[in-house]
C-alpha cells in the first residue's frame, strides 16, 4: 500500500506503501515512540510495511520493526486521534472510541492517519468484545477487513494476534492457532516468542496440557535478555503451572507459582493476575479449595484491571464459593461477572 | 511490612478525633477509627498541624519529614516488592467484608513466599483488627460480641508474646476495645446493672491507657538522655515522635474514659464527681502543658464538658469558647462541633434563653460543614442544638420582628431537615421538632399505593383520586365554616389526613405510570399524566417538586394549552416558595422564575396568562422597591391587560413612596417621583381595554387624580375623576360592593378638594361647581357613617377648612371677597342640606375662620363681611351646641364675643368652665370678653368689667371665680414652659387692661401701675416672650408713658 500525501487520495487504499515527496517544502514532522521510551524520534515516516516503518531523520533513514514501536504521531493527526490513540493504549476503550468515532475519515489528509484511525477503532472494539462488552464476531470481521485493506500496515501483526484472541474467544481454536502461528513471520523476536506462548495457551484451553507444556517450555528455554522476552518467559511459567495443574501435578504447579510470587512485581497487573490464577488452578488441583479461593481473590481484589484474567477468576470463584459454604459470595461474584463482562464465555 | 505502619501514630491522632464521639454510636466511632488507622501519612500529623497552629516550626517536623520519606520509600519498596503482597491483600479482604477469609489467610500466611516477617510476627494483632472490623460490620449483636471477645483474646495473646514494635498500638487498641464494650452497655436505656458493667469497662480502659502512659513516660525519659540527632538517627527520632504522640493520646484517652465512666451514673455531677474531677485534672494538665499539640487543644472541649457536668457553667462556657476560638485545623473540628453544642445548651438553659448569643457564636461553624463532615454525629448534634436556638428565637414574638421570626423558623427547619437525613440517636428528636413545625417526615406512615398496570391505568386512578381529593377539599371548607367544636376539629383533621393520603397516592401512582412510558407512548397521555402530577404536587404543597414537573411540562409541550397549564402551575409553586424562603436566599428561585417568565412570554406570546410569570417578577421587584428594574421588565412586556395592570401598580406604589419621601422631608425627590408615577398611571389606565374596569383601576385613577391635584393640575385631576372609561366618580357605583367606605371617603374628599381648587382657580361661573360640591359633600357624609365616620368626616372637613383658610390668607382682597362669597354660599348650602354635626361644625368653623380672616389684625370685634360670617357661624354653633360638646360651645362663645355679644359669650364660657375649669382657651376667651366688653361699656360700669378681666368673675357657690381673669391665667402659666406664650400674652393684657381701666377711671396711679406691670415683667424676663411680643409690650409702654405725660421711650434696649 502506498500512501500519498495528496489533496485527493486517488491512490487505492490497498496500495503497498506511501510515498512522500522528497521536497523539503512538504516534508513531514512525524514522531515515532519506540517501545519503552518516552523520547520520540522526530522525522518523516516514509514507508510502512507489516514489518515496520522506514523513518527518515535528517539525512539518515532507520528501519523500525513493528514489535519495537509503541506508537507514531503523524503530522496532520486530528486531535481526536491523538486523544483516542492514547486512550486506546491506556486501555480506556470506551473513551477512545468516543474520540475516534468523531473523526471524519474522508477528510483526513494522509492515508497513514486513516489507517491509524481504522486500526485503533478496531483495536478498541475488539478489546471490548473480548471483555464481553461487544460483538466478537463483528470485531473479528472488522479485524479481517483491516488485515485485507492494510496489508502493509505496521499494525499487521497486532491485528493478527487480535484475530487469534477473538477466534479463541469464539471457541474456534484452530483458527486461533492459525493466526497466532502467523506471528512467527513477524520480524521481532519477541513476537515470535509470543507466538509460541499463545499457541501454548490455545492448547491449554483445549485441555491438551502436555502439548501446552511443550510450547511453554520452548518459551522458558529460550535464552533471552530483553525485558519483553523475559516477561513472556514468566508468563509461560504461569502457563506451565496451569498445565501442570491440569495434568494433576498441583504441587509442582504450586512450587513453580511460588517461585514466580517470590519475584512478583505487583505493578505488572497482567502478569500478577495470571500468576495468581495459576496458583488458583494449582490449589484446585491439590484439593485446597481455601487456597484456591484466596488465589483467585488476589486477582479479583487486586488485579481486576486485566479483564480476561479477572473474568476467569470470577468464573472460578462462582464455582468455588459454594463448596466452602458461601453461596452468597458466589452470587456476588456471578453478579460482578455479569455486570462487567456480560458476554464473557458466550 | 506491617499492615498498620509504625508511624500509625498519625492514624492514632485521627483516632483522637474519633474517640471524642463518646455520646454517639460507638460503632460509628469505631468505624471512623478504623478508617483513620488505615490512612497513610498523607493525613495531617500532629507535628505539622501544631506547626501550623503555633506559626512556628516544631522540633518534630524534621522527624516527621524523615518519617514521611522513610515510609514513602517503604511504600515504594512495597509497590515493586517481590513476594506476596500480604498487607495489601489483607486490607482488601477486610474492605470486601471477607473477614473470615482474612483470618484464614492470616492463619496460612507462613505458606506464602516473601511475606514481611514483621507482619508475620504481628498476626495476632492483625487478627484483632480483623475481628474488630468484623464486629463493626456485624448486624447481629451476638456476633458482634463474639467478635469483640475474639479481638480481645487476640490482643491479649499478642501482648503476652513479649516486646514488639507494635506493642503500644496493641495496648491502645485494647483500651479502645474496652471503651467500645462500655459504650455498648450504655446503648438505649441501660438499667443499673448495665451501667455498672459499662463503668467497669471504662475504668478497665482507663487502667490500660494509664499503663501506656507510664510505659511511654519511661521510654521518653530514657530517650531524652540519649540526645537523639534526627539527622544522624532518623529512625530513633521517628520512634521518639511516635512515643510522644502516643503518650499524649493515651493521656487524653485516659481522661476521656474517666469522664465517660462518670456519665454512667444517673447523676454524674453528684455520684460521678470524683471521676469527673480526676478527668478534669488530666484534661487541665493537657491544656496547660501541651496546648501546642492537638491533644492539648482538643482537651479544651472535654474540659468544657466536664465542667458542664459538674455544674460550673462559667468555666464550661469559658472552655467551650476557647475551643471555638482555636484555629480552624482539621483535627480540632470535632472538638469545635461538640463545644458549640455544649455552648448552645448552656445558653438556652439561661432564663430567658440567650438564643442570640448561641446563634451568633455557632452559626458560622454550622454553615461551614465540609462534605466529609456531613455524616459526623457531632455535626448532627450541633445542627439539632442550633435548630433549637433558632426555634427559641422564632417563639420570641415580643422581641422579634415577623421577618426575623420567619427567617429563624426557616433556619431551624433547614438544620433539622439536614440532621434528619443522617441516621443516629439524634434522629427521633429532630423528627419530633420538625413535626412540631408542621413538617411530617414520616412519609412511611402514608399508605403505599399499588403500582398501576400502565400509564393509562395510572391516569385513570389519578383522575379518581383527583375527584376524591377535590370532594374532600370542598367538604373541609364547608366544615371549617361551621362553629368550631372538638368533634368537628377531629372530623376536619381526619379529612385532612385522608386528603394528604389521596394526594400522596396519586403522586406515587403517577410517578410509577410515567416510569412505564416507552418510545411508543402517546405523547398527549404522557403530558396529561405530567399535568395531573404537577397539579397534585401543588395541592400537596410540595412546591419544589411541583415547580420541576410544571416547568418540564411547559418546556416539553410548548405552544399547547397543557404546556401553558404546566408553566402556570410551576409559577404558582415558585410563588409559594418565594413566600417561604427568606428574601436574601431566594436568588435561585428568582433565576428560575426569570427563565420561566422568558420562556412563557416567548412561547405563548398572545396569551395573557403567560405574562403572569413576568408579572410575578415585576411584583418581586416592586416588593424590593426596585422601581427601575420593574419598569424595564414592564416595558419589555407585550401590550395587554397584564402590562397595563402592572403599570398602574407601579404608579400607585410610586405615589406611596413619594408620600414617604415627603414625610421624610425630601420634597424635591417626592415631586420628581410623582412625574413618573403619573406617566405610569396614565399608561396603565389608557391600556385598559374593554368596558369592564376593576376596582384596582378605579383606585389607580383616584391616585392619578391626587397626583394631578398635588401638581396643581386641577382640570386634569377633575378630568381623570370624570373619565368615562375609568373615572372613579363615574364608575364607583358599579363596583361590586359599591366600594368600601375608605375608598368612597377618599374619593369624595379628593373630589371635594379638586372642586374647591377649581373654584379657586376659575374666573368663570362657579355655580355648577358649587352644586357639585354640595352633592359631593352629601356623598362624603354617606360614606362615613357611625362614630368613627364622624371622626373621619370631621378630620376631612377640618383639613379642607384649613386649606380654605390658607387660601384666604394669601388671597388678594378681591379674591378674598370672592372666596368668602363662594364659601358662604357653599357653607349655607351645606348647613341647609345636612343634619350631620361634623359637617355643620366644619361649616361653622369655616365661616368663623373666614370671618376672622376678614377682620383687620387690630380689631377685636367683627364688622362688615366679617360680622356677617361670624354671625352665621354663631348661628350654626347655637344649633349644634350641647352640654357634652364643649368645643362647639367654645366656638359659639367665641363667635359671640367677636360679634360683640359679650354677655352671651360669658354665659356660655361660664358653663364650659364650670365643667372644665382648666380649659385655658376658654379662660382666655372669657378674660378677653370682659376686656372687650369693658371698652364698650359706659365708663361708669367699665372699671368693674376691667377688674373682672384682670381678676376674674362669676363666682361659684364657694365664692371662687369661675372665670380667672388675666391675673390668674398668668399665674397658672408662669412656670410651665409649654404655656410660655400664654403667660406673656396674659401679662400683656394685665398691663393693657390696667392701662385702659386707669384711663377710663382717669386714675394716674392705675396707669402708673400698668407701666410697672410691664417693667417688672421685663426685669424678670427681658425678652418678654420673643421679639414680636416685646414689640407689643414696648408699644403699650410708650402709650402708657404718653398718657402719663412722659417721653414715650418704651422699654430699655434688651441686653
Amino acid at each position: 500500500m502506498k500512501y500519498v500525501r495528496s489533496i485527493k487520495p486517488a491512490v487505492p487504499i490497498a496500495a503497498i506503501c506511501w510515498l512522500l515527496s522528497a521536497s523539503p517544502a512538504i516534508a513531514q514532522l512525524d514522531r515515532l515512540y519506540p517501545k519503552g521510551s518516552d523520547n520520540p524520534v522526530t522525522g518523516t515516516a516514509i514507508e510502512s510495511s507489516k514489518n515496520g516503518i522506514k523513518f527518515k531523520t535528517g539525512a539518515n533513514t532507520t528501519d523500525y520493526i513493528a514489535g519495537d514501536i509503541e506508537k507514531v504521531l503523524f503530522q496532520g493527526d486530528p486531535s481526536e486521534l491523538t486523544k483516542g490513540r492514547q486512550f486506546a493504549l491506556d486501555g480506556q476503550y470506551q473513551q477512545a472510541l468516543q474520540e475516534l468515532k468523531a473523526i471524519q475519515i474522508d477528510k483526513l489528509p494522509r492515508e497513514v492517519i486513516k489507517a491509524d484511525v481504522a486500526f485503533y477503532t478496531l483495536w478498541c472494539e475488539s478489546k471490548l468484545a473480548l471483555e464481553g462488552r461487544g460483538d466478537k464476531t463483528a470485531a473479528a470481521k472488522a479485524a479481517l477487513a483491516f488485515a485485507n485493506d492494510y496489508k502493509e500496515s505496521w499494525h499487521f501483526y497486532d491485528v493478527a494476534k487480535l484475530l487469534g484472541d477473538l477466534a479463541l474467544a469464539l471457541n474456534n481454536p484452530q483458527q486461533a492457532l492459525k493466526y497466532y502461528q502467523s506471528l512467527l513471520k513477524a520480524p521481532s523476536t519477541e513476537t515470535k516468542i509470543e507466538s509460541v506462548y499463545l499457541v501454548g495457551l490455545v492448547q491449554l484451553s483445549q485441555g491438551d496440557a502436555a502439548a501446552a507444556q511443550v510450547e511453554f517450555d520452548k518459551v522458558i528455554g529460550v535464552k533471552v535478555a530483553a525485558k519483553g522476552a523475559l516477561r513472556l518467559q514468566t508468563l509461560a511459567k504461569a502457563g506451565k503451572a496451569v498445565a501442570l495443574a491440569k495434568a494433576g501435578k498441583g504441587d509442582d504447579g504450586l512450587k513453580l507459582v511460588d517461585s514466580l510470587i517470590a519475584e512478583l512485581n505487583p505493578t505488572d497487573v497482567e502478569m500478577a493476575a495470571r500468576i495468581y490464577n495459576a496458583q488458583g488452578a494449582s490449589y484446585e488441583a491439590t484439593g485446597d479449595r481455601e487456597g484456591a479461593i484466596l488465589a483467585y481473590l488476589h486477582t479479583h481484589l487486586m488485579f481486576s484491571s486485566q479483564p480476561d484474567a479477572h473474568a476467569e477468576a470470577l468464573v472460578r470463584l462462582v464455582a468455588l464459593w459454594p463448596q466452602v459454604g458461601k453461596p452468597e459470595r458466589a452470587a456476588e461474584a456471578r453478579q460482578e461477572l455479569q455486570d462487567r463482562y456480560p458476554g464473557y464465555g458466550k | 511490612m506491617p499492615l498498620y505502619p509504625r508511624f500509625m501514630a498519625v492514624g492514632a491522632e485521627q483516632f483522637g478525633r474519633g474517640i471524642l464521639f463518646h455520646s454517639q454510636n460507638p460503632f460509628s466511632r469505631l468505624r471512623r477509627h478504623l478508617a483513620s488507622t488505615r490512612e497513610t501519612v498523607s493525613s495531617s500529623p500532629t507535628s505539622v498541624i501544631m506547626a501550623t497552629l503555633s506559626g512556628r516550626q516544631p522540633k518534630t517536623v524534621v522527624s516527621f519529614v524523615v518519617i514521611v520519606v522513610v515510609s514513602a520509600l517503604a511504600g515504594l519498596a512495597n509497590a515493586s516488592a517481590q513476594g506476596e503482597p500480604a498487607a495489601d491483600f489483607l486490607k482488601r479482604l477486610r474492605a470486601a467484608g471477607y473477614f473470615d477469609t482474612a483470618v484464614s489467610y492470616l492463619d496460612r500466611l507462613n505458606k506464602y513466599p516473601g511475606v514481611d516477617p514483621e507482619l508475620i510476627s504481628a498476626i495476632g494483632l492483625e487478627k484483632a483488627h480483623t475481628y474488630i472490623e468484623a464486629a463493626v460490620a456485624s448486624r447481629s449483636a451476638k456476633d458482634r460480641d463474639q467478635f469483640f471477645v475474639l479481638a480481645e483474646q487476640s490482643l491479649n495473646s499478642f501482648l503476652q508474646g513479649g516486646d514488639h514494635p507494635r506493642t503500644q498500638e496493641a495496648r491502645s487498641q485494647l483500651g479502645k476495645l474496652q471503651m467500645v464494650q462500655a459504650t455498648q452497655y450504655m446503648l438505649g436505656e441501660p438499667d443499673d446493672a448495665q451501667r455498672e458493667k459499662a463503668r467497669e469497662s471504662y475504668l478497665a480502659a482507663a487502667k490500660t491507657f494509664d499503663a501506656i502512659v507510664e510505659t511511654l513516660k519511661g521510654k521518653l525519659t530514657e530517650m531524652r538522655g540519649e540526645r537523639i540527632d534526627p539527622r544522624k538517627e532518623p529512625d530513633k527520632a521517628a520512634l521518639r515522635d511516635q512515643y510522644q504522640f502516643e503518650y499524649l493520646q493515651s493521656q487524653l484517652n485516659a481522661a476521656d474514659v474517666r469522664k465517660l465512666a462518670a456519665k454512667t451514673y444517673k447523676d454524674p455531677g453528684k455520684d460521678g464527681k470524683a471521676l469527673l474531677e480526676q478527668a478534669r485534672d488530666q484534661f487541665q494538665n493537657l491544656t496547660s502543658k501541651y496546648s501546642r499539640y492537638v491533644q492539648g487543644a482538643v482537651a479544651l472541649s472535654h474540659l468544657g464538658q466536664v465542667y458542664h457536668e459538674l455544674g460550673d457553667t462559667e468555666k464550661a462556657l469559658d472552655n467551650y469558647m476557647r475551643m471555638l476560638e482555636s484555629p480552624d485545623a482539621d483535627p480540632l473540628r470535632d472538638g469545635k462541633f461538640q463545644s458549640a453544642s455544649g455552648l448552645i445548651q448552656l445558653r438556652l438553659a439561661e432564663t430567658p434563653p440567650n438564643y442570640q448569643d448561641a446563634i451568633d457564636r455557632c452559626k458560622q461553624l454550622a454553615g461551614d460543614i465540609r462534605p466529609n463532615e456531613r455524616l459526623v454525629p457531632s455535626v448532627q448534634q450541633l445542627r439539632l442544638d442550633l435548630a433549637k436556638a433558632y426555634l427559641a428565637k422564632s417563639r420570641d414574638t415580643e422581641k422579634q420582628k415577623p421577618t426575623d421570626i420567619k427567617r429563624a423558623e426557616s433556619e431551624g427547619r433547614q438544620l433539622l431537615l439536614a440532621a434528619s437525613k443522617v441516621p443516629g440517636p439524634h434522629l427521633s428528636e429532630a423528627k419530633e421538632l420538625l413535626s412540631g413545625m408542621g413538617i411530617e417526615q414520616a412519609t412511611a406512615d402514608l399508605p403505599k399505593a399499588e403500582p398501576p398496570q400502565s400509564l393509562e391505568d395510572a391516569l385513570d386512578k389519578a383522575r379518581e383520586l383527583l375527584t376524591a381529593s377535590e370532594n374532600l377539599q370542598s367538604a373541609i371548607k364547608e366544615l371549617e365554616a361551621q362553629p368550631e367544636t372538638d368533634e368537628l376539629k377531629e372530623q376536619i383533621a381526619q379529612m385532612q389526613k385522608d386528603l394528604a393520603e389521596s394526594q400522596s397516592i396519586a403522586v406515587q401512582i403517577l410517578r410509577w405510570g410515567l416510569a412505564m412510558a416507552g418510545p411508543g407512548t402517546n405523547h398527549e397521555t404522557l403530558n396529561q399524566a405530567r399535568s395531573y402530577l404537577a397539579y397534585m404536587l401543588v395541592q400537596g404543597k410540595r412546591h419544589r417538586d411541583a415547580s420541576v414537573v410544571g416547568q418540564f411540562l411547559a418546556r416539553n409541550a410548548p405552544g399547547t394549552d397543557i404546556g401553558l397549564q404546566g408553566g402556570l402551575m410551576a409559577l404558582n409553586a415558585l410563588q409559594n416558595l418565594l413566600v417561604e424562603v427568606p428574601d436574601d436566599e431566594n436568588d435561585g428561585l428568582i433565576s428560575q422564575l426569570e427563565k420561566l417568565g422568558d420562556f412563557m412570554s416567548a412561547t405563548w406570546p398572545d396569551d395573557p396568562r403567560a405574562s403572569a410569570a413576568q408579572g410575578l417578577r415585576v411584583r418581586l421587584m416592586l416588593t424590593k422597591e426596585n422601581w427601575l428594574e420593574a419598569r424595564k421588565l414592564i416595558d419589555k412586556m407585550p401590550d395587554g391587560a397584564e402590562k397595563a395592570s402592572l403599570q398602574r401598580l407601579l404608579g400607585q406604589l410610586l405615589w406611596n413612596h413619594s408620600l414617604q419621601l415627603r414625610r421624610d422631608g425630601n420634597e424635591e425627590e417626592a415631586n420628581k417621583i410623582l412625574v413618573d408615577a403619573a406617566k405610569d398611571l396614565r399608561s396603565g389606565l389608557d391600556g385598559i381595554s374593554g368596558a369592564l374596569v376593576e376596582g384596582e383601576a378605579i383606585k389607580a385613577a383616584l391616585v392619578l387624580s391626587k397626583i394631578y391635584l398635588k401638581q396643581d393640575k386641577h382640570a386634569e385631576a377633575l378630568a381623570v375623576l370624570d373619565d368615562e372609561k375609568y373615572g372613579p366618580v363615574k364608575l364607583v357605583d358599579k363596583l361590586g360592593d359599591g366600594g368600601s367606605d375608605t375608598l368612597l371617603g377618599d374619593l369624595y374628599s379628593t373630589e371635594l378638594k379638586v372642586l374647591v381648587q377649581q373654584m379657586l382657580a376659575t374666573d368663570g361661573d362657579i355655580a355648577p361647581l358649587l352644586d357639585r360640591a354640595t352633592t359631593t359633600m352629601e356623598s362624603l357624609r354617606k360614606a362615613y357613617q357611625g362614630a368613627d365616620g364622624q371622626v373621619k368626616l370631621t378630620s376631612i372637613y377640618k383639613r379642607l377648612a384649613f386649606d380654605v383658610r390658607e387660601a384666604l390668607d394669601s388671597a388678594t382682597p378681591a379674591k378674598k371677597a370672592k372666596l368668602i362669597q363662594v364659601f358662604q354660599v357653599l357653607l349655607e348650602r351645606i348647613a341647609g342640606a345636612t343634619d350631620d354635626k361634623a359637617t355643620l361644625r366644619w361649616s361653622g368653623q369655616t365661616l368663623m375662620d373666614m370671618g376672622e380672616a376678614a377682620m383687620p389684625p387690630t380689631d377685636v370685634k367683627a364688622q362688615g363681611q366679617a360680622l356677617t360670617l361670624i354671625s352665621a357661624a354663631a348661628k350654626t354653633f347655637a344649633d349644634l351646641r350641647d352640654d357634652k360638646d364643649l368645643t362647639t360651645s367654645f366656638l359659639y362663645a367665641r363667635a359671640n364675643r367677636l360679634t360683640g355679644k359679650y354677655k352671651d359669650a360669658l354665659d356660655e364660657l361660664e358653663k364650659i368652665l364650670k365643667q372644665k375649669p382648666m380649659m385655658l382657651d376658654a379662660q382666655i376667651e372669657a378674660a378677653q370678653a370682659y376686656e372687650s366688653w369693658a371698652a364698650e361699656l359706659n365708663p361708669k360700669f367699665a372699671p368693674k368689667a376691667y377688674n373682672a378681666a384682670l381678676s376674674g368673675g362669676r363666682p361659684n357657690a364657694k365664692g371662687e371665680n369661675t372665670i380667672w381673669g388675666w391675673g390668674k391665667i398668668s399665674k397658672q402659666t408662669n412656670r410651665d414652659p409649654k404655656y410660655r406664650d400664654v403667660f406673656f400674652e396674659a401679662r400683656y393684657h394685665i398691663a393693657l387692661t390696667r392701662f385702659l381701666m386707669g384711663k377710663s377711671m382717669k386714675d394716674d396711679k392705675i396707669i402708673a401701675q400698668a407701666a410697672r406691670d410691664i417693667t417688672s415683667v421685663e426685669a424678670l424676663f427681658p425678652d418678654l416672650g420673643g421679639q414680636k411680643q416685646r414689640d407689643k409690650f414696648d408699644l403699650l409702654l410708650k402709650e402708657i408713658q404718653k398718657a402719663k405725660g412722659e417721653k414715650p421711650v418704651g422699654l430699655p434696649p434688651q441686653k
